[in-house]
């Protein structure tokens, strides 16, 4: 009978067949996501006086950015109330042309806020910014990090000095600037 | 003369008896000779041998002899190892084990110093069984079998006791417990509303694993991941329509996870600084907590790494 000892088999290495090892998921992603989703509750929360309220509703991106790609995915099937949404992406604030409901100005171009204001003065374009201090030089609201987390300062004044009012809801979840 | 008559009867029987239970052992005796008949084809010899162990081990005497298990395990052993060991859900190959797990039970109170060899041989061949148990587990791990895979898993842990009471199984077990939770975790992160059980099940492996050795790499790393690409799903996943209260909880449980990922990925990284995978992670973890020195302090160590190689 020994003879027919077994022979022994090698245990394969199950690490190195079987072991996936897990993909990092891109950061820039979500963080496009929160802010597409900001965006879209901005134009639930404040209301544009009527005449803005036919066409497309506009939303003007300055800068070559991956946000306005991000935005355009996420927005471009969706609508608020029967205005469907446009994304434009303006190379620079020397490019902004036509009326925009909302412009955002991404971190790295903040410097084009004084001449988008310029721009747009006497219309009512939200302006939306993302660098600290610019709530109060003008930007109706401003992102900002705190606590970990992705939120938004509001100026009400630079909002409704352009004849667009602001909902309770969205004062009450947003840090106040004056 | 009545007295006479008894002894008679009685040496009758015991030599009835002698001749039964010499007979039921000559079975068994022809059992081994026919796996070892050169004159037949593998086949037919294992399945003659097949069948006089199974019909021998129906007589009482058998039945309660360790050797007669022994040999029937053994041929079971072999009808799996030349006929069956392509079949991953071979019901010999579990026959075997049962067969020669009963003659060991039957050697412990068997004082025969022959019965000792055997049980040796038995426990090697058991060892035999469950490496292929092992390897079976390994191959039948994806999202469909790992319910059996993890029945092989414990039967290769039953086996090699069997062969070893001490045989020192922790490499295995957590080689075993990362493969596994890798692959709940592609099932959880295929659909993580209908698959939320699978996290619970992925991130209990893990701290297994880490419980098992505080140093694990891939365990500590595989965790941070766990999490982390969690907190990004629920961004992800959420809908850009979401009413902004929800926002606010979405990013709240985000954050916990990210900050649930960061010790583990900061322990991979103190355990292997120049593997780039854990540098993108932490590059991502401090992103998504919006600390973006640190972020690009990994984000630079990446490329360092890349210009390197």
């Amino acid at each position: 009978m020994r003879k027919f000892i077994a022979i022994l088999v090698t245990l394969l290495c199950i690490s190195a067949d079987y072991v996936r090892m897990p993909v990092v998921q891109d950061p820039n992603s979500a963080n496009s996501k929160i802010k597409a989703t900001f965006i879209y509750n901005f134009t639930k929360y404040i209301d544009w006086p009527d005449k803005y309220k036919e066409g497309n509703f506009v939303i003007g991106v300055i800068g070559a950015n991956a946000f306005y790609n991000e935005l355009t995915g996420l927005l471009q099937k969706k609508s608020v109330g029967n205005q469907k949404f446009e994304i434009k992406n303006f190379a620079s604030e020397e490019a902004v042309a036509g009326f925009c409901h909302i412009i955002f100005i991404p971190a790295e171009n903040s410097s084009m806020l004084p001449d988008v204001l310029k721009k747009t003065k006497g219309k009512s374009t939200l302006i939306v910014t993302e660098k600290s201090g610019l709530a109060k030089q003008g930007s109706a609201i401003n992102f900002i990090i705190e606590n970990n987390k992705q939120r938004f300062e509001l100026n009400k004044g630079n909002v409704e000095k352009y004849n667009m009012k602001v909902s309770s809801t969205l004062s009450a979840l947003a840090i106040a600037i004056e | 003369m009545k007295g006479k008559l008894y002894i008679l009867s009685l040496l009758f029987l015991l030599m009835l008896s002698a001749t039964v239970t010499f007979a039921q052992r000559d079975s068994v005796a022809k059992a081994t000779l026919a796996l070892q008949d050169q004159s037949l084809g593998a086949e037919a010899r294992i399945k003659k041998a097949v069948s006089i162990i199974d019909r021998a081990i129906t007589n009482a005497a058998c039945a309660t002899d360790g050797y007669s298990w022994y040999v029937r395990g053994f041929i079971y052993k072999d009808w799996y190892k030349n006929l069956d060991s392509q079949n991953k859900k071979s019901k010999i190959r579990q026959d075997a084990v049962e067969y020669l797990k009963k003659a060991l039970d039957l050697f412990k109170t068997d004082t025969a110093a022959a019965s000792k060899e055997y049980a040796d041989v038995a426990r090697k061949t058991l060892k035999y069984l469950g490496s292929t148990y092992y390897n079976d587990a390994g191959a039948m791990l994806d999202v469909t079998n790992y319910p059996t895979a993890i029945d092989y898993y414990d039967r290769f842990k039953e086996c090699m006791l069997l062969f070893e009471p001490g045989y020192k199984l922790k490499v295995r077990e957590i080689e075993f417990k990362k493969a596994l939770a890798t692959v709940y975790e592609k099932a959880f992160r295929s659909d993580i509303k209908a698959n939320a059980q699978f996290y619970g099940m992925t991130e209990t492996l893990y701290k297994q694993v880490l419980a098992l050795d505080t140093n694990d790499w891939g365990g500590n790393y595989n965790l941070s991941m766990l999490y982390y690409n969690y907190g990004v799903d629920l961004i992800n996943n959420m809908s850009v329509t979401e009413d902004i209260v929800v926002i606010e909880n979405i990013q709240e449980d985000s954050k916990a996870l990210f900050k649930k990922a960061l010790p583990y990925a900061l322990k991979a990284y103190a355990l292997n600084p120049k593997k780039r995978e854990v540098l993108v992670c932490l590059e991502g973890i401090y992103f998504s907590l919006y600390e973006f020195d640190k972020s690009d302090e990994f984000k630079g160590k990446v490329a360092l790494l890349d210009k390197e190689k």
